[in-house]
């Protein structure tokens, strides 16, 4: 169908689905008027149950920790998508390897600079968001991706990056793998200790806002970081292979 | 609702309004990490610091980084196609 | 004050809606497909509120106090990179679609058949 058909169409769905949603937003509860039980049990239970002070870290790697651990999957599985989908397809030129596999941007000295300074304490501040997750704001997830942005910082700033041909860099296959296999081993280390799959209580109580509380789930935190961090950094690996791969053709017809 | 998060409710319509309506791609990237930034500020104004931690590293750097990363990819390849 | 919370959430629905049907471009398309996914974070953050409660860090607060709901919130945290991964393998899709049809207008790519 036409652009204009097309923009018609979805003009009077639009306005169904609108209407619906104000009709379906009207039976909710008052903004500011919490009415569920399971958010008052949780935050009960937090320290008492596991000596976390952080609830919302004791929902996601306690409670509900296989939830967690399908969508570390997802996460798994969406960085080997991007790298299968944009393998060397049949008929596009092959990239043999070549002691040029190393990414050199130009940029000037004072980003340079810049991002070297950044760089350490970037991996500080995640590596910090990663252990403390049981206590403060933090955890697996979110000390995952700023590890990860410290790579982006480097590579935005002009670092000279080695990519090999048609393969994601070895560091960060390896980080990727790690930490899903880890979380699975850990979840059976709760099967075998504890009774239950991904049950935390099997490694000891701790004391409540010290860095050894919770049981198992700083464990958990540490291999959730590492999964996160490595599946964005093959990612970004894959993404940059392809612009070398674009770039190479360009200068090879210029040459 | 205090007035700081009434503000930034708008804030954050105003910017979700501004991405969708923008033309050229790259643009868009970078109006995407200002929304991002903007929802992060709004999740801690709801009181929810671990949820605001994760959206301002990916709405600020992972997501702008790798739609940038798309673009240039794309750019490349057409201008290899218009000099042949 | 709750029409406005609930409000802003169906909004960036429709408009991401809006953006993803007006879009030349397949890289614009996924960036409207994260706003959409956007208006679903401020939804479940909205229902979970407490007027005049903390946040849910028993760290400097008594176990007890009144805190906003900790469920929805580790609901949307692990959905908040989740997005990021499927959407970078969108962008991988739109790459691999240009480097097929040349073109990354959907409008052009629906008549290039094989």
């Amino acid at each position: 169908m036409s652009r204009q058909t097309r923009l018609v169409v979805f003009a009077l769905g639009a306005a169904g689905l609108g209407a619906l949603m104000a009709w379906a937003f009207s039976g909710l509860p008052e903004f500011g008027h919490y009415a569920g039980r399971y958010g008052r049990i949780v935050a009960q239970l937090a320290v008492p149950a596991r000596a976390t002070t952080n609830a919302v870290t004791f929902t996601n790697f306690d409670l509900r920790a296989v939830d967690t651990m399908v969508e570390e999957f997802i996460v798994f599985t969406a960085a080997i998508a991007a790298v299968a989908m944009l393998r060397h397809q049949r008929g596009e030129p092959k990239r043999a390897a070549s002691p040029d596999d190393v990414l050199k941007p130009k940029t000037s000295p004072a980003l340079l600079v810049v991002g070297a300074a950044l760089a350490g304490p970037t991996t500080v501040i995640a590596l910090n968001l990663i252990a403390h997750g049981a206590i403060t704001p933090g955890g697996g997830f979110q000390g995952g991706v700023v590890l990860a942005a410290t790579l982006v910082v480097l590579v935005a700033a002009g670092a000279r990056v080695r990519l090999p041909a048609d393969k994601p860099p070895l560091l960060a296959e390896i980080t990727h793998g790690l930490g899903a296999a880890g979380f699975v081993l850990l979840g059976l280390a709760g099967l075998v200790f504890a009774g239950a799959f991904l049950s935390t209580t099997w490694a000891g109580h701790g004391t409540p806002a010290t860095l050894l509380s919770g049981g198992a789930i700083p464990l958990l935190n540490v291999a959730t970081g590492l999964e996160v961090a490595g599946a964005i950094a093959v990612i970004l690996g894959e993404f940059l292979e392809q612009d070398m791969l674009a770039t190479d053709e360009t200068e090879e017809r210029d040459a | 609702m205090t007035a700081v998060q009434a503000v930034l409710l708008v804030l954050v319509a105003v910017a979700g309004t501004l991405l969708a309506l923008t033309r050229e791609p790259l643009r868009q990237a970078i109006v995407s990490a200002i929304f991002g930034l903007t929802l992060g500020l709004l999740f801690f104004a709801l009181q929810a610091p671990d949820v605001a931690l994760s959206q301002i590293v990916v709405g600020g750097v992972a997501l702008p980084a790798m739609i940038l990363l798309a673009l240039a990819e794309v750019r490349a390849r057409e201008h290899r196609d218009d000099d042949e | 004050m709750t029409v406005l919370a609930y409000g802003v959430a169906a909004w960036l629905f429709l408009i991401g809606l809006v953006g993803i049907v007006r879009s030349r471009n397949l890289i614009g398309v996924v960036i409207c497909v994260s706003v959409v996914q956007s208006s679903t974070y401020v939804l479940l953050l909205a229902i979970g509120y407490r007027s005049g409660a903390k946040a849910p860090i028993f760290a400097d607060i008594k176990p007890g106090t009144p805190v906003v709901d900790p469920v929805v919130q580790a609901l949307t945290l692990t959905d908040v990179v989740v997005e990021a991964t499927v959407t970078a393998v969108l962008l991988a899709l739109a790459v691999q679609a240009h480097k097929r049809f040349g073109t990354l207008n959907p409008d052009e790519m629906a008549e290039l058949h094989g």
